[in-house]
């Protein structure tokens, strides 16, 4: 083992690998709850249009949202404004902001998730601690933006099952279930992200030894073959690299 | 010894790092995989007789060899479809790196830096890594246009052989029925090749027999196969190129496009993955990357001039300057191609750095002799740090990739 990795390079490695580890204590921001990505409407924001979304929290804080919006008018730079309430008619929680902007120029279709410029705009503010499944009132609306220069979100309109509601200006506009496309996120840390990608990433993908194995095994296999390479490489004769070509 | 050692360990590597990543990319996550699957199944399950799909306009070589793989697994489901069929790209991978290790030997000998350097450029690229674990044509013509550059190197070097014109003949073929990327390629070679038999009188009537027979073979097939040549060649494609699109309104246009947007777009997606679309590393990994590359240009300019190639010690001589001249022209004519999508499409989106991966073995043969050129005396050392560095960006951005691509649950 020591002709393999000799005593003073684990050395040399392990203040890395003790580096490495801290890491996935720090805190990030990491993917909670999603609505579905399929969109068939455009919502219009404007000065006095106020859309609420219910969303279902699956984490234990709320910390940053995430919607597709852009400003095909290429109007002036006004905010978008993202308040946040634990009921429909309570006081405002959290509430962020972005500026018109900083959002795509151009039609909304064009970024809607799935598409190869696919673009969420993110809005944070300090985490908001929830209890897992419970419901929160997200609500989008842009001051000062008249109407015929609305900035424009995405949503879905489809059968009714009673699991979110989508209202303008507290009211219900279709018979149908609505649902903003989002993200949420909660606070946590590195390895939780780390963990999440994970999941995702071995859910029902062909496997033996259980899924994560081969994923650990090719992994592996990957680095050892690409370090012994290089390992190789580094020993290579001394006295190369001559002035001349051979 | 040595360095078949340390080729074997690179192609082991590349072996496992491809089959990693074929697993753990998306479902028809790379470019324009669910095509390329679908002309794959089609043909399968047709027979040929019916091929579906966007890319069904493709000429069918890549998604012929493709078959043994998709009839493996045509009863499994398409996650695990996808995994099977992509073990062809893989392979066809792991072949593009030792080509360009042939090639490389065969122009620079045993010194390190120059022989083991192109290899490594390509096994480690992120870019290439990630199209090898992708169902794609893109892998055969990668390792046709490096066939081709391994043929025109070795004879340049040495000298045509009895076996030049037959085998150039012989890669023309898969060539015309991998992908149009290759054709710029097969132009340089064939104009090298033609070039070099042509200096010496005793080869002209063997040149003059080949062109004869290539004349023949066209005439052949497109008396018996037009349509399958005209698919092959793209020609509804430059058809319509020629009539509808060569205006002065859109010249004029494409004059004042953005360069800049493009350039910027065209290394990006050359050095970084391609799943990943909305992945930009951080900024100075292409400025390292940019940085690199104008070391290796002023190298190559100082190793012109002075007395390293072209000296009459040294075992490249005669042929090493007339190849690096074929590599740079086989870069610049790929260059032209990709111009030519930028016009087709006058969009920045058309900048695909995978285009100019069948000159991969030019391009880096010219690359690797340019840092031989700047620091001759730390050749040893550059290619340790070009390896290193290059490992550390190719594994590094496909695990920020996949850490990035499976936030959010995906379909399976």
């Amino acid at each position: 083992m020591s002709r393999i990795l000799p005593a003073s390079v684990v050395l040399g490695m392990l203040p890395a690998m003790l580096l490495a580890g801290a890491c996935l204590w720090l805190p990030v921001d990491v993917p909670a709850a999603a609505s579905r990505l399929g969109a068939n409407t455009e919502l219009g924001l404007a000065e006095g249009v106020e859309w609420t979304q219910e969303v279902r929290v699956t984490g234990e804080s709320l910390s940053r949202v995430a919607v597709i919006l852009a400003d095909p008018a290429r109007g002036p730079d006004r905010p978008v404004v993202l308040s946040v309430r634990m009921d429909p008619a309570g006081p405002v929680v959290r509430r962020a902001e972005v500026r018109t902007a900083r959002l795509y120029q151009g039609a909304v279709w064009d970024i809607a998730a799935g598409r190869r410029d696919e673009r969420w705009t993110e809005f944070s503010f300090e985490p908001l601690p929830v209890a897992p499944g419970m419901t929160v009132y997200i609500s989008l609306t842009a001051p000062g933006t008249p109407p015929e220069q609305a900035v424009r979100a995405l949503a879905n309109f489809g059968p009714r099952r009673g699991r979110a509601e989508l209202t303008q200006n507290g009211r219900q506009i279709s018979d149908l279930e609505g649902n903003l496309l989002y993200r949420t996120y909660e606070r946590g840390t590195v390895g939780g992200l780390l963990a999440v990608s994970w999941h995702n990433l071995t859910r029902g993908k062909p496997g033996f030894l259980g899924v994560g194995g081969v994923y650990l095994g090719l992994g592996a296999l990957a680095a050892v073959t690409t370090g012994l390479f290089l390992r190789a490489l580094a020993g290579l004769g001394a006295g190369h690299g001559s002035a001349s070509l051979p | 010894m040595r360095h078949t050692a340390i080729l074997v360990l690179l192609l082991l590597s590349t072996l496992a790092r491809s089959t990693c990543y074929s697993v753990a990319t998306l479902p028809f996550g790379g470019p324009d995989e669910k095509a390329h699957f679908e002309y794959v199944a089609s043909m399968g399950q047709t027979r040929g007789r019916e091929i579906r799909g966007g890319e069904r306009h493709q000429p069918p070589l890549y998604y012929l060899l493709a078959q043994p793989f998709y009839a493996a697994a045509e009863r499994q489901p398409t996650a695990i479809q996808l995994v099977v069929v992509r073990q062809l790209s893989i392979w066809l991978g792991v072949l593009h790196v030792l080509l360009a290790f042939l090639a490389a030997r065969r122009l620079f000998g045993n010194e390190p830096l120059l022989s083991l350097g192109p290899p490594v450029v390509i096994a480690f690229l992120p870019a290439h890594t990630a199209l090898s674990a992708a169902i794609t044509n893109d892998m055969l013509a990668n390792v046709v246009g490096a066939g081709l550059a391994l043929l025109t190197i070795s004879t340049l070097h040495g000298g045509p052989a009895k076996w030049t014109l037959p085998l150039l003949l012989g890669l023309a073929l898969p060539a015309a029925l991998a992908k149009f990327t290759v054709y710029p390629i097969l132009a340089a070679s064939a104009a090298a090749i033609a070039w070099a038999h042509w200096r010496r009188p005793a080869l002209r009537p063997w040149l003059l027999a080949a062109l004869l027979a290539l004349v023949l073979t066209a005439a052949l097939a497109l008396l018996f196969a037009a349509p399958l040549v005209a698919q092959a060649a793209q020609l509804p494609r430059l058809q319509r190129l020629v009539t509808e699109e060569l205006t002065a309104e859109r010249m004029q246009g494409f004059l004042r496009a953005p360069f800049r947007g493009y350039a910027v777009q065209m290394l990006r997606s050359f050095v970084t993955i391609y799943p990943v679309d909305s992945l930009w590393l951080p900024w100075p990994v292409y400025a390292a990357v940019a940085a690199g590359c104008a070391w290796a240009l002023w190298g190559l300019v100082r190793l012109w001039r002075g007395a390293g190639i072209g000296a009459p010690d040294h075992s490249c001589v005669p042929g090493c300057r007339a190849a690096l001249w074929y590599c740079a022209a086989a870069v610049l004519l790929q260059g032209l191609l990709a111009l030519a999508g930028f016009y087709h499409s006058q969009s920045v989106l058309a900048a695909q750095g995978r285009y100019f991966f069948p000159v991969l073995v030019p391009l880096s043969l010219l690359f690797c002799a340019g840092l031989y050129g700047a620091a001759p005396g730390y050749a040893q050392r550059t290619l340790l740090w070009l390896a290193a560095s290059l490992a550390l960006l190719d594994l590094g951005s496909q695990a920020y990739g996949f850490v990035v691509t499976y936030l959010w649950e995906r379909p399976v």
